[in-house]
């Protein structure tokens, strides 16, 4: 495993606590309610938000430098 | 001696159209600036798009296309690293801080911090916060006049040190003074539209005509090197750019920061006509725009190292490494014909601008709102506010001027600028989110976070060392200056600390129950009140459709509402008293000409299909009788 490879592990892991503690900020304190489907529209956005950094990341330290 | 010039006349003209362009542009929005609402939250009425774009413009400071294209030679698209990773604070911004400043009508972090701790919280956060930004000013135009000068070597000026630089800092200087004075906010955001535009556009007119100079993609690919080729740096090496560095300075304390603290992106999103709208945008810069501006600012050295890796005689230049800095310029000119050049240049200097005419504006609004109102002229008319913030717009951009020759004289005021920087943002940033998320976090915590993490902060620039715990195993760099020691991981022993100390204090004044003037409406867990104080009635959480509906005068109308047909009102999922928002049908004005109003009560005897206002809030909204306008609910 490559040191840029512990990077992307640390950095979404780590900042995925910090992302998850608010999540559960927001979702606790009613501000993000999912019982509104504009509510269940946002928590697909920052769920799917943070998935696509994931994601762009994760290729972009494991996939595309080896093509 | 003479510097190297670079770029043709030609350049140098299309730059000089594009500054006289920009005064007239900003300074035609003057107009729409009537009152201190408009002059610092442009009346709060803007879309979306318009807010999202210009937010790019300020978002590329000083530097961004030098310093960015430099990382982008030396560690390849890890430079991008910076502009993606701020998403994890997104959802406490968008669904706590963001509401709470709009629906409680807080117009500065130390306001906030008056309404929640007390005036001697909002004294340390304003002498805090005014340090950090007129400082933030003078260097921004200390980068600009660093940036500028080799594309501008004036002859006649090289005899005085220095003087060249600052003649084109003084340029600058007045240019934006003359449109932020003139038509404050909105002029900012209008200028920031198109400065973002053509940002935008620059950066990838200069990446398409790197992978065409390579012979495409698949060229610059092969001649990139193999570890220029990943989108994170390495863990904890080396130590000016490693990626746990980065996560923390970056990614946790200075995006919070960004987003929570910095006075010009605040009141960039309560210039939107909503939350919702606020929301809208920010999800677009963080999603779609930040990393598309890191490719923009990025692609130069990208390009110059693939074209090294080709071509190892080609940008000669860069055999100097003290001249790495300027692989961004070196670059632009080998790739592009005269005149586009010119437009390049156009965007660094869009960048530079769009980021201190933010920052005029941001501390012209903190010196009236948080010390001339309160403190020296209480009581005055809105119009002496607003007068008093054309002047402290002046005043800001003056002093910002006048702090360049220090920079410029002196290294260890560059080096005291960044330290003091480091210093106070971790404790600010820790007493917004706590102060946001936890009802019990109260004053004493509060001042107690301030005062012992700046001390803490203070002690790690005396004692480096107490860092080497968060510090991950990056290696101190010994024969650094004191404030170049681990100051990237020294936003992890400041985040850790302030925390526990506020969370500490916070346990040991358990029994200090807040009154609840001090947390209505200012904590996540109490923003319902905050709606109800904003709109003065109970809050609807639903939203109904846009509607279209013809605007008519009507000097019956006495009070300031607007009346609607029941029928009419019903698709809106409004009712009377419910606030609404009425735009000029043209989208692309982006909420330019508009009005926030309540509506009245409805009757039958209203013609369905009509929205009826009284001539002075037509007036006030620019809006044109007759005309259709786009109705919607706001709460």
């Amino acid at each position: 495993m490559t040191m840029n490879a512990v990077s992307f592990i640390y950095q979404y892991v780590v900042g995925g606590i910090i992302f998850v503690v608010m999540m559960l900020l927001v979702l606790r304190s009613g501000e993000l309610s999912t019982k509104t489907s504009e509510g269940r529209r946002y928590l697909v956005l920052l769920i799917g938000g943070f998935l696509l950094y994931l994601g762009l990341h994760g290729l972009s330290v494991l996939v595309f430098p080896f093509l | 001696m003479l510097a190297q010039a670079y770029g043709q006349p030609i350049d140098h003209a299309v730059l000089v159209i594009y500054l006289v362009i920009m005064v007239g542009f900003g300074a035609t929005f003057a107009r729409y600036t009537r009152s201190t609402r408009d002059f610092f939250f442009s009346g709060q009425r803007f879309s979306w798009w318009l807010i999202s774009v210009s937010f790019v413009a300020t978002l590329v400071g000083s530097y961004s296309f030098m310093k960015y294209a430099e990382a982008g030679y030396r560690y390849g698209l890890s430079s991008t690293m910076s502009y993606t990773n701020d998403w994890f604070s997104m959802p406490l911004f968008l669904f706590g801080w963001l509401p709470i400043i709009y629906f409680m009508r807080i117009a500065s972090v130390p306001e906030y911090f008056e309404r929640r701790f007390g005036r001697d919280a909002r004294v340390a956060g304003t002498v805090l916060i005014l340090l950090y930004m007129i400082g933030y000013i003078g260097f921004n135009f200390y980068t600009l006049g660093k940036a500028l000068e080799p594309l501008f070597p004036i002859e006649a000026l090289q005899s005085v040190e220095h003087l060249n630089l600052m003649a084109i800092v003084v340029v600058i200087a007045v240019i934006c003074a003359i449109y932020v004075a003139a038509g404050g906010q909105t002029s900012v955001i209008m200028t920031d539209l198109l400065q973002g535009f053509i940002l935008l556009i620059a950066g990838f007119v200069l990446f398409g005509l790197g992978l065409s100079y390579l012979g495409g993609f698949g060229e610059f690919w092969i001649h990139l090197p193999f570890e220029h080729a990943f989108g994170m740096a390495e863990f904890n090496r080396p130590e000016k750019f490693s990626a746990v560095g980065v996560f923390w300075q970056d990614g946790v304390a200075n995006s919070i920061a960004f987003y929570f603290m910095n006075q010009g992106v605040l009141m960039r999103f309560l210039s939107a006509k909503s939350p919702r709208e606020g929301r809208k945008a920010a999800i677009i810069i963080v999603l779609v725009l930040m990393p598309l501006t890191a490719i923009a600012v990025s692609n130069a050295g990208w390009v110059g190292s693939a074209i090294r890796g080709k071509s190892p005689e080609a940008l000669p230049g860069l055999d100097d490494p003290a001249k790495i800095n300027q692989v961004f310029v070196m670059v632009a000119e080998l790739l592009c014909r005269p005149g586009v050049f010119g437009l390049v240049l156009a965007a660094l200097v869009a960048a530079l601008m769009s980021t201190v005419d933010t920052l005029i504006n941001a501390v012209a609004t903190v010196l009236v709102n948080d010390i001339y109102r309160p403190f020296i002229r209480t009581g005055k008319d809105d119009r002496h506010y607003l007068r008093a913030a054309r002047v402290f717009s002046i005043g800001a951009t003056l002093v910002g001027v006048l702090l360049v020759p220090m920079f410029l004289g002196f290294d260890s005021m560059y080096a005291a600028h960044a330290a003091f920087t480091a210093a106070i943002t971790p404790p600010m940033i820790t007493v917004i989110l706590l102060a946001v998320a936890w009802k019990r976090f109260n004053r004493v915590s509060a001042l107690a976070t301030l005062v012992l993490g700046t001390g803490a902060m203070v002690l790690s620039f005396a004692v480096p060392e107490i860092i080497t715990p968060f510090a991950h195993g990056v290696p101190m760099d010994e024969a650094a200056a004191f404030y170049k020691k681990y100051k990237y991981m020294r936003a992890c022993y400041g985040m850790v600390t302030c925390m526990g100390i506020g969370v500490l204090a916070t346990f040991l004044t358990w029994r200090l129950r807040a009154a609840a003037e001090t947390v209505d409406g200012l904590t996540i867990w109490t923003l319902a009140a905050g709606r109800r104080r904003f709109k003065g009635g109970e809050p609807k959480r639903t939203t109904g459709e846009k509607i279209r509906l013809k605007l008519t005068a009507s000097d019956d109308v006495t009070d300031p509402v607007v009346l609607i047909h029941p029928t009419d009102l019903a698709r809106l999922s409004a009712g009377p008293g419910d606030l609404m928002y009425l735009a000029d049908r043209r989208w692309w004005l982006g909420g330019l000409r508009s009005l926030h109003i309540k509506a009245g009560e409805s009757t039958d005897a209203l013609e369905p299909g009509t929205a009826v206002l009284c001539p002075a809030k037509i007036d006030e909204g620019r809006l044109r009788v007759g005309e259709d306008v786009v109705v919607e609910m706001i709460i």
